[in-house]
């Protein structure tokens, strides 16, 4: 397995293991009837960040050789077309959070619609790269 | 399974001629990983103009000669 593609599913795990629980605790607060706080979304951020960089020191260990080769020609397609995919994510995430916002004037749906957009394209991104890469 | 490509090649018998070469090898010389060149080999990925290159001036012959244009 390429290094890039380790890298993929360190990136996919971390954002699956980090949205779910982060997830869980808000609707869990929610049903207590406690407002999301700014401390839940640091340390989210903050867990996520551990997550990635752990990962990458283990895959970095476990495969010293390639570990600091760049992307080649192949690896950069698959990149190029991941990010293509995961950006429209992205932008309908945004959109539908604008559109929320213009209808209900909720800023704290906004955040969250924008947020989970761009947790679902890094998730859609790491997926698809690692789609491209099994597939060759 | 992605579809094979219509590139065709003799990547592989030229490897194989050239010391038992490895994918590892020859990836290393001309700039790409080893999943790329057995990619190649499988005619799965077809390589960049630059890379063709590389790997026929590895092997000291014409492009031609490694890559053919074969549709199946």
């Amino acid at each position: 397995m390429a290094f890039k593609e380790k890298s993929a599913w360190v990136i996919l795990l971390a954002y699956l293991v980090g949205s779910l629980t982060f997830t869980w605790s808000l609707l869990e607060g929610v049903s207590q009837g406690k407002s999301p706080s700014p401390v839940d979304f640091a340390g989210f951020t903050i867990a996520l960040i551990v997550l990635l960089t752990v990962g990458h020191i283990i895959i970095a260990a476990v495969s010293p050789g390639t570990a600091n080769t760049p992307e080649d020609e192949r690896e950069k397609v698959f990149t190029l077309r991941a990010k293509a995919l995961s950006g429209q994510f992205l932008a309908s995430g945004v959109v539908l959070g604008l559109l929320f916002f213009i209808t209900t004037n909720n800023t704290a749906a906004l955040f969250y619609v924008v947020m989970y957009a761009l947790i679902l394209s890094e998730i859609v991104n790491a997926g698809y790269q690692i789609l491209l890469h099994r597939r060759g | 399974m992605a579809d094979t490509l219509p590139v065709g090649n003799r990547v592989r018998a030229m490897r194989e001629s050239h010391g038992a070469m490895s994918q590892s090898d020859l990836g290393k010389a001309v700039g790409v990983t080893r999943q790329t060149i057995a990619a190649i080999e499988q005619r799965r990925y077809a390589p960049s103009l630059e890379t063709a290159f590389r790997i026929a001036n590895l092997f000291d012959t014409e492009i031609g000669e490694v890559f053919f244009w074969d549709p199946q």
